[in-house]
């Protein structure tokens, strides 16, 4: 049996469900914290989000049938939970989502927690602009560097609309850029 | 190199598409002037990671029915709360039992205005525009957008038809 199948069957045994979970929490807390907040921004709201991810797959974690990756699993939970927490967030700002997106980078520079310079400011604003599919595409494959065909599962893409959206993100990006730095 | 007949016997150097996110990658550092950033520039406070699973914990301890909570005290005594249950059942019944038949709410009961607010809050984002613009061409057939695909026939009639329309296209009417 391997790591993740032996780590899901304890996860799914009642009696051995609290430690499993340690060990889930250990294992993927940063890499889902991280994925997290490149779509939310402010380091709270991804707190928030990541918490109710946990709390998510704690509940759930019975149902899991194993068709998918596990990470594949726990990342759509997360996206999901990050995309509605945007939706209600925009909602209550009275403002569109590439509104809130713009609102949040534009909030960055007095961000305690984000230390970033001009070029990783002029990123985030470039990302900001952004269709959330784009973002999504970019933030995994620059960032993550992960290889198209994992992201085809997480996101359940065709490999190829996803080089595509790569490749008009970059594009972009890179004509914002050139725009700004003119 | 595997050949595909979509590719119309245009063929791309080896390992072209397997380099081809660094090279973008590279060409898009170049075009920040600076160089693009490797990294965000996001923090996360001290020792967020270390006690992130003892917050969990304790929330989750919150949430579990029983685990931390103070025992509930019964307000009414479980006799009286059957018979109460079983006198709101009976009265329910006799209110709502002739209505409930008659009058079962199908799909086609929900307000038109009900589904487009679903559609717009639960559905893709995705607007026409940004779905053509991430399909890339070799995934779409014809037949996708046809629901059947028109005889050779009626091609060559609607092209006959249809050319004095083109025509106009390409001619300008002062000329």
């Amino acid at each position: 049996m391997s790591n993740e199948a032996d780590l899901i069957a304890r996860l799914q045994d009642p009696s051995r469900k609290e430690a499993a979970f340690r060990t889930l929490l250990a294992e993927y807390q940063e890499r889902l914290y991280w994925q997290i907040r490149r779509m939310v921004i402010s380091h709270d709201d991804a707190d928030d989000v990541l918490q109710n991810t946990f709390i998510k797959i704690y509940k759930h974690i019975g149902t899991f049938k194993g068709e998918s990756k596990l990470h594949s699993w726990m990342y759509r939970i997360a996206a999901n939970e990050a995309l509605s927490f945007m939706k209600k967030r925009s909602r209550r700002l009275g403002v569109s989502d590439e509104g809130l997106q713009e609102y949040l980078v534009s909030n960055l520079e007095a961000d305690p927690y984000f230390d970033g310079d001009k070029a990783q400011l002029q990123l985030q604003r470039a990302l900001a602009r952004l269709p959330d599919k784009q973002r999504e595409v970019f933030n995994l494959k620059y960032f993550d560097e992960m290889k198209y065909e994992e992201m085809s599962e997480l996101l359940d893409t065709s490999v190829g609309a996803l080089k595509a959206s790569y490749h008009l993100a970059v594009k972009k990006i890179e004509s914002y850029l050139k725009e700004i730095n003119a | 190199m595997k050949s595909n007949k979509h590719n119309g016997g245009f063929r791309v150097p080896e390992n072209y598409f397997e380099g081809f996110a660094d090279r973008i990658k590279d060409r898009l550092q170049a075009s920040g002037g600076a160089g693009l950033p490797e990294e965000t520039g996001f923090r996360v406070p001290g020792g967020y990671f270390e006690n992130f699973q003892d917050r969990l914990t304790q929330r989750l301890a919150g949430e579990q029915p029983g685990d931390s909570r103070g025992k509930v005290r019964r307000l009414w005594p479980a006799r009286l709360g059957w018979t109460a249950a079983a006198a709101a059942a009976v009265i329910l019944l006799v209110t709502f039992w002739p209505a409930s038949t008659a009058d079962a709410l199908g799909f086609e009961d929900l307000a038109q205005t009900e589904i487009q607010r679903y559609l717009e809050d639960d559905g893709d984002d995705m607007g026409a525009y940004e779905l053509a613009e991430s399909l890339p061409l070799e995934e779409i057939a014809l037949s996708d957008v046809l629901e059947s695909l028109p005889e050779e026939d009626q091609i060559l009639d609607y092209l006959n038809q249809d050319s004095e329309t083109v025509d106009e296209l390409y001619w300008n009417g002062d000329e």
